[in-house]
């Protein structure tokens, strides 16, 4: 049996976990490192919602490196396959609602989660032009028309 | 709700970086906050098509978009200061003025595809524009253009390709970098 790790979200839930599944958390490992995880782990920035999945995450890419080495040296088609095959469950994995998406990345910021910081900020404004972005992220003007003008002006290949 | 507004520059810095360059520098227009986000940006990819016949528009004439971009943007730009290492890549039937070009004091990748250098002698005035390139990629153009005498004299460069095309004309090629340690040709 693995040693197990308790998360408890802002909401007061608790999340069992395998050690190795909250290492991916640099956050989390200084602190396993440091012997200071007994009792559980507060995460009162991270709620109940966002948590679950950033465990999914963190297991996928478990399971998914012990696969990769089982399978080291054997440099195969399957090989290939299973880095095809983790992109494709990533990009499933982002495929969630803007404030959720927002949260992952917060929650991949705070608890250090590389892999996931990357996927959620690639995801956060992709294919989006800068008056979706302002849209989607209710991001008010703050220029007053000549400002805006000379923005423009100076950036202008930006806006060909 | 506008929780985009709490996030660090670096998380913001760090969105746009997976964003088209031009797409990330149109975002300066959202407000006084992001005017700057984008200068901090350790990669930029400067894109420009444009037909043959208005290339040499597209990077010397002072008017143009792209020039009056690059002459403002380079020397501002943060990311070279704190951010060594930048790339520039330049494709297409681009003649290239290599004088006329701004500085690029942290420039360490140079990569020019088709370019129509106006002469051999350009490269002579790499050094001083890119004082601390280490990789140059350099595929010439073709069509029995004389490029002239090609002299590569850069101290600090490390990697040099030299892409020759079948119909490009040279009267010679001389290479002198002390700590060259790749060459294709």
């Amino acid at each position: 049996m693995s040693k197990k790790i308790i998360f408890e979200s802002s909401e007061g839930e608790s999340f069992e976990v395998d050690e190795a599944v909250a290492l991916e958390c640099q956050t989390i490992k200084n602190m396993i490192e440091d012997d200071c995880t007994d009792g559980g782990i507060p995460l009162a920035n991270v709620n109940s919602a966002t948590l679950t999945k950033v465990i999914d995450y963190c297991k996928k890419h478990v399971e998914a490196a012990a696969a990769a080495e089982a399978n080291a040296g054997d440099k195969d088609i399957y090989g290939a396959n299973k880095d095809i095959e983790l992109k494709t469950w990533d990009e499933e994995f982002v495929k969630v609602d803007q404030p959720l998406l927002f949260d992952l990345m917060l929650a991949a910021n705070f608890l250090i989660i590389p892999g996931l910081l990357d996927l959620t900020c690639k995801t956060m404004m992709r294919g989006k032009t800068v008056l979706q972005i302002r849209e989607i992220f209710h991001i008010k003007k703050d220029y007053t028309d000549a400002e805006e003008a000379e923005v423009r002006k100076e950036n202008a290949w930006a806006f060909e | 709700m506008n929780r985009i507004n709490g996030l660090s520059d670096d998380l913001l810095v760090k969105i746009l970086s997976f964003l088209p360059t031009k797409v990330a520098i149109s975002t300066s227009i959202l407000s006084k906050r992001w005017k700057c986000v984008w200068m901090w940006l350790p990669r930029l990819e400067y894109i420009s098509i444009c037909f043959e016949r208005e290339s040499f528009k597209c990077m010397s004439d002072y008017d143009s978009p792209l020039r009056r971009f690059l002459d403002r943007s380079m020397p501002l730009h943060k990311a070279s200061v704190i951010e060594s290492f930048l790339i520039l890549k330049l494709k297409g039937n681009i003649l290239l003025d290599v004088p006329r070009m701004v500085g690029l004091p942290s420039l360490k990748t140079l990569q020019i595809q088709s370019v129509k250098l106006l002469d051999g002698e350009s490269f002579r005035k790499i050094p001083s524009v890119c004082p601390v390139l280490e990789n140059l990629l350099v595929k010439l153009y073709g069509g029995y253009v004389n490029m002239g005498m090609i002299n590569v004299s850069i101290p600090s460069l490390l990697r040099l390709s030299l892409q020759i095309p079948y119909d490009g004309l040279l009267d010679g090629l001389v290479i002198d970098t002390p700590f060259f340690e790749v060459f294709e040709a």
